[in-house]
């Protein structure tokens, strides 16, 4: 039905389409961590590709469907919002439910490519948050919007993320006055206590030597 | 015929635009180099703008190369830069952060390198053949604006995270350096009576001093 060339330059789209993203290399056992500082109910969205290198044509393959990642994402408080395991390419979402510092760490989890790649595979990744995450042409679809109402749904997913953040500011501004004043405090009162000893110890040292030189009848 | 191949035509090139923005925050340990990839097609403005947010003195070292392994770009030391190129060559660009100056803090370092122009909402959009109203472009001068207020937030988040990182170490430090001092205060005080006991408590050979 389609035309040869047709073909042709749809197995070229789906061959450059995959290969479109920020790449680094990983080791075997090597975990790769990124931090994100998110506002609470914020959406990421990330999609990775993983290739393996291969001896003998020296360079890495388009796609290893063997080697697949394991993608761990934990919250501020250190508990585990995600923690599974995809195929070579693969795309994973969540939600974060508290502000703070996220970390998603990825890891290979399969042993038998050591053999083949002397160590190194290449990781494409794209971590996209917030409203950069939001797929516009599916909310077109899904709700028929026009092309302006589109553009005016774009702003006002723009503006909330600016809202929330800008909460999100607020409270990480607390936190940090909240910590300023601590070691104010803190200082204060070490001070005074280190100096309430210092005047305790010296009074029971003169007190002590003078009753020991007194009995040893030196004094 | 002629109509899927205009259609693999449109898909294709919704493809060939080159448009990438990728930002990244990951921590960089003691003596380690990471270094990251991107292919670039030829005449595309890039931009790569990194700060350091936590550790040390809150400074990297940063190399830029292109794929013929020129230097673009080598900086040591610093703590946050941007710069702008366009590409000339179509193929891998790299760009390193290196923490190999350092013995044992750990850097938390924020990149973002953007690649090309914005891609359009969806790719119908993208090609215009009329201008666009006034409700259109007014949208799209606030989705501009917009866009540099996500960026200044970024920006000030960045520096508040290291402002805050800074406190609360800061204030651990005085906690723990605290008791140490007010422990080694009370051992030297009891130390000192009684080294000078063992002065005067002795084997009656020697009398007093």
């Amino acid at each position: 039905m389609w035309p040869s060339g047709a073909k042709i330059l749809l197995f070229l789209v789906l061959y450059l389409s995959g290969t479109s993203a920020l790449y680094f290399h990983i080791g075997e056992t090597e975990k790769k961590c990124f931090i994100e500082e998110i506002p609470d109910e914020t959406m990421v969205v990330g999609k990775y590709k993983t290739q393996l290198f291969d001896k003998t044509i020296n360079d890495y393959l388009p796609s290893s469907p063997g080697v697949g990642m394991h993608v761990e994402v934990r919250d501020p408080d250190d508990k585990v919002l995600l923690s599974k395991a995809y195929s070579s390419e693969g795309r994973f979402t969540f939600t974060s439910h508290t502000p703070g510092e996220h970390v998603i760490c990825l890891f290979s989890n399969s042993t038998k490519w050591g053999l083949f790649a002397g160590g190194k595979l290449r990781v494409h990744l794209d971590i996209q948050v917030g409203e950069h995450a939001i797929d516009y042409s599916q909310i077109a679809a899904k709700d028929k919007l026009t092309e302006l109402q589109l553009r005016v749904r774009q702003l006002l997913d723009q503006v909330e993320q600016i809202q929330k953040e800008q909460n999100y500011q607020r409270y990480r501004e607390e936190r940090f006055r909240q910590t300023s004043e601590s070691t104010n405090q803190r200082v204060l009162w070490w001070s005074i206590a280190q100096t309430i000893i210092l005047l305790v110890t010296g009074f029971w040292q003169m007190r002590h030597l003078k009753s020991f030189f007194e009995a040893k009848k030196l004094v | 015929m002629e109509g899927q191949w205009t259609a693999g035509i449109v898909i294709l090139s919704c493809y060939v635009v080159a448009t990438l923005a990728g930002e990244l925050t990951f921590e960089l340990a003691d003596n380690d180099r990471q270094c990251f990839y991107e292919d670039v097609d030829a005449g595309v403005k890039c931009t790569l703008e990194y700060q350091v947010v936590t550790g040390g003195h809150y400074d990297v070292d940063c190399l830029i190369s292109d794929p013929s392994d020129k230097v673009l770009y080598k900086e040591i030391k610093k703590q946050y830069d941007t710069y702008t190129w366009t590409s000339e060559k179509k193929g891998v660009y790299k760009f390193c952060f290196s923490n190999e100056f350092s013995t044992f803090t750990h850097k938390t370092v924020y990149f973002d390198f953007m690649v090309g122009d914005e891609p359009p909402l969806i790719p119908e959009m993208g090609d215009h053949d009329t201008a666009l109203t006034q409700m259109e472009s007014s949208c799209v001068t606030s989705h501009e604006n917009l866009k540099l207020v996500i960026d200044y937030q970024t920006h000030f988040r960045l520096r508040e995270a290291q402002g805050r990182a800074f406190a609360e170490s800061l204030n651990e430090r005085v906690n723990y350096w605290s008791i140490a001092q007010t422990v080694i205060l009370i051992l030297v005080g009891i130390g000192q009576v009684v080294v000078l006991r063992s002065f005067f408590t002795e084997n009656k050979k020697h009398q007093g001093i």
